[in-house]
């Protein structure tokens, strides 16, 4: 099925996009864009995330702000950390590999937290899959503060516990 | 007023971007960079695409503003994660640390 429920949000979400980026109300421009989001959001049909992949972005849409909220928080004070660590004359690291459970359900969130790991201080994602991901850790301090961080708290509530 | 705050935003982005700079200078490996890197160039990118957003205001122009912070959201940290995997896997192994890591095997 070519016009599925995925492939008109596509389109509708390029059209925003277009219209935004050309900024411009001309008749022939509306046409164009629009003729354009839909032939490349058929053609891209079977890439776009299916609605079982994801949480609902709409209905959860409070929660997944309040998880954008916490990370730039969060990549604020790995800023500031990072400062620290990099401006201090002795080099105070003790790198080191860790494989951590992950409970996360939908692809799109797994991505999410793969990516708010690399940003939060102290931690880069090296490999993820379904059950666990090897992190390596800046200090030895990060591995036990680990378990709370709050971008992955705001990860799950924003998944919610529903089937 | 506003001039002082773009201003502001400017150069706290370009002092991230230095201690990037300098992270990636001073730390020992590969991964230890990456970490300076991902995390300093984002916020850096950030703060000073948001000083030009407030200086140009909601126009056009302001709109693929936002669009390339979002962006670069997205993708730096992305990048940096493939950076990582991909000298994992490939062992680049400059300080010995993944060979302890490993157990020594290969």
């Amino acid at each position: 099925m070519v016009f599925s429920k995925d492939v008109l949000g596509m389109t509708i979400l390029l059209y925003i996009f277009w219209l935004l980026i050309s900024w411009s109300l001309d008749w022939v421009n509306l046409l164009l864009g629009f003729t354009f989001s839909l032939f490349v959001a058929i053609f891209m049909a079977p890439e776009i995330i299916r609605a079982e992949e994801r949480p609902p972005f709409l209905a959860r849409g409070f929660f997944f702000l309040k998880f954008v909220l916490i990370l730039i928080r969060e990549i604020i004070k790995a800023n500031f950390q990072g400062v620290a660590i990099v401006l201090s004359p002795r080099l105070r690291i003790s790198p080191q590999f860790v494989e951590v459970k992950q409970t996360l359900r939908f692809p799109v969130t797994q991505a999410l937290w793969g990516n708010s790991i690399t940003l939060t201080p102290g931690t880069l994602s090296i490999d993820v899959d379904d059950r666990k991901i090897l992190i390596h850790f800046l200090t030895e301090e990060m591995v036990t503060q680990f378990p709370e961080n709050p971008v992955g708290k705001a990860l799950v509530e924003f998944e919610g516990r529903g089937k | 007023m506003r001039e002082i705050l773009v201003l502001f935003l400017l150069f706290s982005g370009v002092f991230f971007f230095t201690v990037g700079t300098i992270g990636l200078l001073r730390l020992p490996d590969v991964f230890c960079r990456l970490h300076a890197n991902t995390k300093s160039d984002t916020l850096g990118v950030g703060l000073v695409l948001s000083s030009l957003l407030l200086y140009e205001g909601l126009s056009s122009a302001g709109v693929k503003l936002i669009f390339m912070i979002i962006f670069i959201l997205i993708t730096n940290p992305t990048a940096g994660h493939i950076v990582a995997r991909a000298s994992y896997d490939t062992i680049v192994d400059w300080t010995g640390q993944l060979a302890r890591q490993k157990g020594g095997d290969d």
